[in-house]
């Protein structure tokens, strides 16, 4: 018996059996347990979205609290206006997945400080909490190991900040890692300016210890991190990010035209 | 080979055998998903399921297994079992897969796995195997319960989230969430272990 099993032949043979074998077990719970583990990605967004809003969901439905308080809205970002959907994939702000869009609705960055891989989506969505009066727009940039997925929340009137959180990251526990800390966040929540009134991105998040007043405090013993998020910040509030729908589309900046189907239109409506 | 009593495979791992407290294996989890009661729970679920299915299926085809080649098997099954439990856990329990993130890939380096497949399951029977692999499972799920429950009560004041000692009148001791304070928890409780079971102690 121990003969036949030591053999060469048997060895390839009882080892490509064995990987058949486990791989059919893992592919078959990788694809059965899909459609499920999505709905709760969804979900987790959802929760990220309503926390950095500040809406409490610990006591209830969170797809309901979600689709009671926040409104989807694609956004172009080259002229910083509201779209019905994607050129070419045709994804709407309800179904938006970043991975589905198509080459052409990329545009090719030269410079790249956040760290995106050398491209930036051409859409994006943003979400609306009117009670609240806040806009969430998504963000994300390279940290020091791993690309940082979060919210920001700005007031819909003058931009100061009303909340960060990040939902995936994979930075060091306890260094890098405190940007999803409460101490972090809630530095987020105290108003700080972000645009100045000609639009230029005015935001800090200086080295730890080293912030004066209006900048956020960056993570002690990870320099790295703290200035990724600093880039990423200041990419995604700038012109190249969700500038021109910013700066172009308040009452208050008055820069460009009011457009009648931008986004901002309607918050200002609720202003009025 | 002797005869193994099925009460004594499910139920000496647990103290008298236990993998953590006596022969000290799988440490580096028990520092890390210890934090809080119910990700230790989550935990010690997941470790039960791969120990106890891991050696069963090793058991059943150890007659097949080339030498040559068992530790990669014994890796390969482990490893798929694994990817299985951790595809479930974010389908069923997100929250508490996304708190133990990586720790539930490295239940793979897992050395009481391990331990077991080539210790026990490659000489034993499917079936005794299978209930081995439980009761290793427990023993290590009885030592990190009991680190899990007593880091949580004393770094938060908190039991499964549920407040136990108020911050009225408790101030938290932050050393407890930390990982040094499960090596003085896992130390004092094979201490306490071999008080009471001197044939443990190991020769200086």
């Amino acid at each position: 018996m121990a003969k036949t099993r030591d053999t060469v032949l048997n060895t390839f043979l009882t080892t490509a059996v064995l990987c058949i074998v486990c791989s059919v077990f893992v592919s078959a719970s990788a694809v059965g347990l899909k459609s499920r583990q999505e709905l709760n990605k969804q979900l987790d967004k959802k929760k990220n979205i309503l926390s950095v809003c500040q809406i409490d969901f610990s006591n209830g439905d969170v797809q309901s609290i979600y689709d009671e308080n926040i409104q989807a809205y694609l956004v172009d970002l080259q002229t910083g206006f509201y779209a019905e959907q994607t050129p070419d994939s045709k994804q709407t702000a309800a179904k938006f997945d970043l991975s589905k869009l198509a080459d052409s609705e990329f545009k090719t960055l030269t410079e790249d400080p956040a760290g995106l891989g050398g491209r930036r989506e051409n859409f994006e969505v943003i979400y609306v909490f009117q009670k609240g009066n806040q806009l969430v727009l998504p963000i994300r940039g390279k940290g020091l190991w791993s690309t940082l997925w979060g919210f920001l929340s700005l007031d819909a009137n003058d931009f100061t900040t009303r909340g960060i959180t990040f939902y995936a990251h994979g930075e060091t526990p306890g260094l890098g890692g405190e940007v999803d800390s409460d101490a972090f966040k809630n530095q987020w929540m105290e108003e700080n300016a972000t645009l100045d009134k000609d639009g230029k991105v005015i935001i800090e998040v200086s080295k730890a210890g080293q912030a004066v007043e209006g900048e956020i405090d960056g993570l002690a013993g990870a320099t790295i991190t703290t200035q990724g998020v600093d880039k990423l910040i200041k990419y995604w509030l700038g012109p190249d990010g969700f500038g021109p729908f910013l700066v172009g589309n308040t009452k208050k900046f008055q820069a460009v035209a009011k457009n009648e189907r931008s986004v901002v239109g309607l918050i200002s409506g609720l202003q009025d | 080979m002797a005869k193994v009593k099925t009460t004594d495979v499910l139920f000496d791992p647990v103290v008298k055998n236990n993998p953590i407290a006596l022969q000290v294996l799988g440490i580096c989890s028990a520092l890390a998903v210890t934090t809080k009661l119910d990700t230790t729970l989550t935990m010690c679920v997941a470790v039960i399921f791969v120990v106890a299915f891991s050696n069963l299926a090793v058991s059943s085809i150890r007659t097949f297994i080339p030498s040559s080649v068992r530790i990669i098997v014994q890796m390969t099954i482990i490893a798929s079992l694994v990817i299985i439990v951790d595809q479930f856990l974010k389908a069923f329990a997100f929250e508490a897969s996304k708190q133990m993130s990586v720790f539930v890939g490295l239940i793979i380096t897992n050395c009481i796995v391990m331990g077991r497949a080539e210790g026990f399951a490659m000489k034993n029977p499917p079936f005794i195997s299978f209930l081995d692999g439980i009761g290793n499972g427990l023993g290590y799920s009885f030592i990190l319960l009991a680190v899990g429950a007593v880091r949580e009560l004393f770094g938060s004041g908190k039991l499964l989230g549920y407040t136990v000692l108020s911050n009225d009148y408790y101030q938290n001791n932050g050393l407890m969430l930390l990982a040094p304070s499960a090596f003085f928890l896992i130390g004092m409780i094979i201490w306490i272990i071999r008080t009471f079971r001197p044939d443990q102690i190991e020769e200086a």
